[in-house]
């Protein structure tokens, strides 16, 4: 039986009640009293390297590893042919997508290190395992490949040309998959009815994740089963694919994950390192530990974007749109993962008419492989390339047009009576105010007074600059999660949740929420999470932890209620029906007989009370909302200085407010990080990471930013779940970055500048002014 | 197995040197990061325990940066307006942690072509003071980078202390940076100034430029068309294009050479027309 879809229950909306509540677990955290992968160590345990690929492209035409195997301490040296040998497969990826002829998507297989041709730099080739890390590095050097280095290619446009190097046998021209949205033939007639067509095309740049905590894997093999200690934002899922790899069911794994440094969605789905410690570990029967150094980081984790667009906007003579057609190109990398294909596939579409009515719509994106890095989820992951595009159109058409950019957002923003809204693209929003988080976005910064700041500016011989961005987020993704609650003899109240938190308070906010459905203090509640052996679910991806994984904490939470009450009922004989519950204990109403939740669990077999509640809400949730930045640029040097950023965001009812805060602070500076700083380069010759450390790719830092703004309205709850929640952990850099674009072309405007591709540098913008 | 040795003599040290192939470790800023994870191979000599070595002393004609003087020592001396650009070069020098490590000596020893401390001790005619066991020398710091992390140091030779001779005028300096982001990260350019003044005009002015060609660069030319111009606002128009010939930008991923030019042209001018502001 499925569980019923669940529906917004006002009774829940006091939860959290968008309290302050000082995250409990910064103390850790900050005090460096956390426990990351690389903090383990098991007794006798052995250490692997992994040896990468020089080249972009390059038959591995012969390996010796003679020196390398008798080197001192090294325990084994192994390269693909090994590893099939032992029956190890390779790392599934979901079969959801095609190719325009209807066969299925090609790509090479995932397998965990490169079999006879590696396709990227950092591909891994071999790896091998000594007594000590020392050993094992030095052993790598001893390692003998007689790479044949073979021509590659690095930009999908380039790629999808004829006579480009090709990446995979399998995948004709270098395209890996396609899909079609929309009516072309609607299009087209709503596109000779246009008075007006803007025209553009952009990239969104490839960018690196960079998370603080490298990759690190320690696996220990014993009675036939395996134990991996990892970072995984889905145990579960890591577990599962563990288990294709190895042919074996996935009850064979334990995954468990501590505190985790960072994901962004980088650290989503299986790494071919995390499989090869667990090969290791089994084969040589002893525990096997691998981390990543920041080389290794930025070289072989998955890398975000990277996606090419070209579209056409077509408005009637007010400026009302009237059809959307693009084209999209996603680099997949050339090993690519199922995150490579869904985000450019699925996500970006979901959202690609963003806030605005589009009646008819003409999609078609494709998926390139190229030699380099598969890209895959990165915070946002589609949404932010698709409300960039939307914005960056239909503020050129309004400058084309000669409209008030705003009033061009007015004319076309989806009004309260259309909801439910359905998109041409097959989605339906449940609800929106989106011109009430414009006038709140344009308020809060004062919009209408920007004259008087551009002309301080000036006097100061700065450009100034302002930039709006109206967004919608979509999130949800796989919307079920299952809670256990163990309530013990001393009162411990235990909460399973596969969900897991990365740094983004989920324990604190779970807190919170139990402790108001139970009524009790937060000392006695302990959340469980990163460990299959207890909890199992979808994990945190798509801004879903609070959303899905909270609206089922409180399902567990009332199901503890409703089965305590029966046991109640039991041990003070009397009926259900006349039990009530009030901080912790339960009563026989209008009466002193009571006991409470400690006790009633002393009483049970085992001494405890268990239950479990699955939650699925009914449908994805639409987080919305509006930005506006200002800055200032150096016309001398190019120089760009945020001066401030404001948002104004409906995300539903918020659980705590410093949380949500904070997760819009840090969604910005990603944002801005992508707007004005960050790109990956890969040189287009030699396919070499060009920025492959923190010295050449630039990371923002806390001095680079200004104080941020941030607005809430919590009057339009989401009817989707039990919580009224949508979700807030990406919603920050999809504003962010159409807003510092445009506050950049705003503040460039006397040099009559159409379009500037991101990263925005102070060189970029030095050539405009310098003409 | 390497040898590591940290002795609290300049002499000890000095005979350590003698054996040849020896490291000379100071704040290692430079140094870890460069051999993160990888064992030893190399002999080492730790110069920070020799007391001697560290502090700004004030001499008659001269002020005295000991070797191991750290960029933290230099922000916290009490030291004239001639020292501004060097001590605005230290607060930009990675972040504080590699302020309260990292040495002034270091730096130069270490000779990248984006170093922050030498352009501004370059506007300040600075020398360096080497010893050996054979005796001590004197060499200008244009002389003492030869390239691209490349000094003149020998063998057995030690870089003991840097030497900033004081002017013969009322002097100020100043100091200017362009890099992606503020803090940890290679500069795109550097402009560090000294200016001499009296009676409101210009007597002598020194001009570096730094992570414009392989080693930091005075601009000669600039400096010798100063002298004689009214100290003002408007100074930095002095500076014209062809003043920057002794540059040769690189062009690579943070920056073209066509940039790098014109922004260090626009620092210049910027940073003279600050130091000729100042009333």
């Amino acid at each position: 039986m499925s569980a019923p879809a669940v529906q917004f229950d006002p009774s829940s909306a006091r939860f959290g009640s968008s309290r302050t509540q000082k995250r409990l677990e910064d103390d850790r955290l900050l005090a460096g009293n956390g426990l990351y992968s690389d903090d383990r160590n098991l007794p006798n345990q052995a250490w692997m390297v992994v040896v990468r690929s020089p080249y972009a492209h390059a038959r591995t035409a012969s390996v010796n590893a003679d020196a390398a195997r008798t080197a001192t301490g090294v325990l084994a040296v192994w390269t693909s042919g090994d590893l099939s040998a032992d029956g190890v497969g390779h790392i599934p990826i979901p079969p959801l997508f095609k190719r325009a002829d209807g066969s299925p998507m090609a790509a090479p297989l995932r397998t965990l290190l490169a079999d006879g041709t590696a396709l990227y730099v950092g591909h891994p080739v071999a790896a091998i395992v000594a007594q000590t890390q020392v050993q094992a590095q030095d052993a790598a050097e001893l390692l003998e490949i007689d790479y044949e280095e073979l021509p590659c290619v690095i930009d999908p446009r380039k790629a999808i040309l004829p006579g480009a190097p090709q990446v995979s046998a399998q995948a004709a021209g270098n395209i890996s998959a396609e899909q079609r949205y929309g009516d072309a033939a609607a299009v087209t007639a709503a596109f000779a009815q246009a008075a007006h067509v803007t025209r553009l095309e952009l990239h969104n740049q490839r960018l690196i994740a960079t998370a603080l905590e490298p990759r690190c894997a320690l696996a220990q093999f014993e009675a036939g089963r395996w134990t991996l200690y990892t970072q995984t934002q889905q145990p579960t899922g890591t577990r599962d694919a563990l288990a294709a790899v190895f042919n074996t069911p996935p009850q064979q794994f334990r995954v468990v994950v501590g505190d985790i440094g960072g994901g962004f969605g980088m650290k989503t789905g299986l790494y071919p390192e995390d499989a090869l410690a667990c090969y290791a570990a089994r084969k040589l029967g002893r525990p096997v530990k691998w981390r990543a150094d920041r080389s290794e980081e930025f070289l072989a984790t998955h890398m975000g974007r990277d996606q090419h667009f070209k579209a056409e906007l077509a408005l009637d003579p007010k400026g009302r749109i009237l059809a959307l057609r693009m084209e999209g190109l996603a680099n997949f990398g050339s090993v690519p993962v199922g995150s490579s294909a869904i985000i450019p596939l699925v996500l970006g579409p979901k959202v690609q008419t963003t806030v605005y009515h589009v009646p008819v719509i003409d999609y078609r994106v494709r998926g390139a492989l190229t030699h380099t890095m598969a890209t895959g989820a990165y915070r946002g992951a589609g949404r932010p390339e698709g409300n960039y595009l939307m914005e960056r159109l239909i503020e050129k058409a309004a400058h084309e047009m000669k409209i008030d950019s705003v009033e061009l957002r007015r004319r076309n923003l989806i009004q309260p009576g259309q909801f439910p809204y359905r998109t041409h693209l097959g989605e339906t929003y449940d609800a929106g105010e989106f011109e009430r988080m414009l006038d709140g976005a344009l308020a809060a910064a004062d919009w209408n007074g920007f004259a008087a700041r551009r002309e301080e500016a000036k006097r100061r011989g700065k450009l100034r600059g302002r930039g709006l961005a109206v967004y919608i987020e979509w999130t949800g993704a796989l919307p079920t999660e299952t809670v256990d609650i163990r309530v013990d003899a001393d009162g411990t109240v235990t909460v399973f949740s596969g969900t897991q938190a990365m740094g983004q308070g989920l324990e604190t906010s779970y807190v919170q929420l139990i402790t108001e459905v139970l009524q009790i203090p937060a000392g006695k509640v302990k959340i469980v999470q990163g460990d299959t052996d207890q909890a199992n679910g979808t994990g945190s991806v798509g801004s879903r932890s609070a959303f899905v994984g909270g609206s089922a904490i409180v399902a567990a939470g009332r199901e503890t209620i409703a089965r305590g009450t029966e046991l109640a009922a039991q041990a003070l004989e009397s009926a259900a029906t006349d039990i009530e519950y009030l901080n912790g204990r339960f009563r026989i109403a209008g009466t002193d007989r009571s006991i409470g939740l400690a006790e009633l669990a002393a009483r049970q077999a085992g001494r405890q009370i268990r239950v479990t509640a699955t939650e699925t809400p009914s449908s994805p949730s639409w987080p919305n909302g509006a930005q506006v930045c200002e800055l200032e640029i150096d016309p001398e040097t190019g120089e760009i200085e945020l001066v401030n950023v404001t948002s104004f965001d409906d995300i539903g009812r918020i659980i705590n407010h410093m949380i949500v805060e904070g997760q819009i602070h840090g969604g910005i500076a990603q944002g801005v990080g992508q707007a004005l700083y960050e790109q990956a380069i890969y040189d287009a010759e030699s396919g070499q990471l060009l920025t492959g450390s923190l010295m050449d790719y630039c990371v923002p830092r806390a001095d680079q930013f200004p104080q941020m703004a941030t607005h809430f309205d919590e009057s339009v709850p989401c009817r989707t779940n039990l919580l009224g929640v949508k979700g807030c952990g990406e919603i920050g850099t999809i504003g962010a970055v159409p807003a510092v674009v445009h506050a950049v072309l705003d503040a460039l405007s006397p040099y009559g500048v159409a379009h500037i591709e991101m990263p925005i540098t102070a060189e970029k913008v030095w050539r405009i002014v310098a003409g | 197995m390497p040898a590591y040795a940290r002795p609290a003599r300049l002499e000890d040290a000095l005979q350590v040197l003698k054996r040849g192939n020896t490291t000379i470790l100071a704040g290692g800023t430079d140094y870890y990061p460069a051999h993160a994870d990888k064992p030893l191979r190399e002999d080492i000599l730790d110069i920070s325990a020799i007391r001697g070595l560290r502090g700004i002393s004030d001499g008659r004609d001269h002020w005295r940066i000991g070797a191991t003087t750290t960029w933290t020592d230099l922000i916290e001396a009490k030291l004239p307006p001639l020292f501004d650009a060097l001590r605005l070069a230290a607060r930009e020098v990675g972040g504080v942690q590699i302020q309260n490590r990292g040495t002034v000596a270091g730096n130069l020893c270490n000779a990248s072509p984006a170093a922050d401390g030498i352009p501004p001790l370059l506007a300040l005619d600075a020398q360096v003071e080497i010893a050996s066991d054979a005796g001590s020398r004197l060499i200008a710091l244009e002389q003492f980078v030869v390239g691209n992390r490349r000094t003149v140091l020998g063998s057995g030779e030690l870089a003991t202390a840097v030497i900033v001779p004081k002017p013969k005028c009322n002097a100020r300096s100043h100091f200017l940076k362009l890099g992606t982001r503020k803090y940890l990260v290679i500069s795109i350019v550097m402009v560090a100034a000294t200016i001499e003044h009296a009676g409101g005009k210009v007597r002598a002015a020194r001009i570096a430029v730094g992570a414009c060609s392989p080693v930091a660069r005075r601009l000669k030319k600039l400096e010798a068309a100063l002298v004689g111009e009214q100290l003002d606002a408007a100074l930095g128009a002095k500076a014209l294009a062809s003043h920057l010939q002794p540059l040769s930008p690189i062009d690579d991923v943070r920056a073209s050479r066509g940039y790098r030019t014109e922004a260090a042209l626009a620092l210049v001018r910027r940073t003279l027309d600050q130091l000729g502001a100042i009333t």
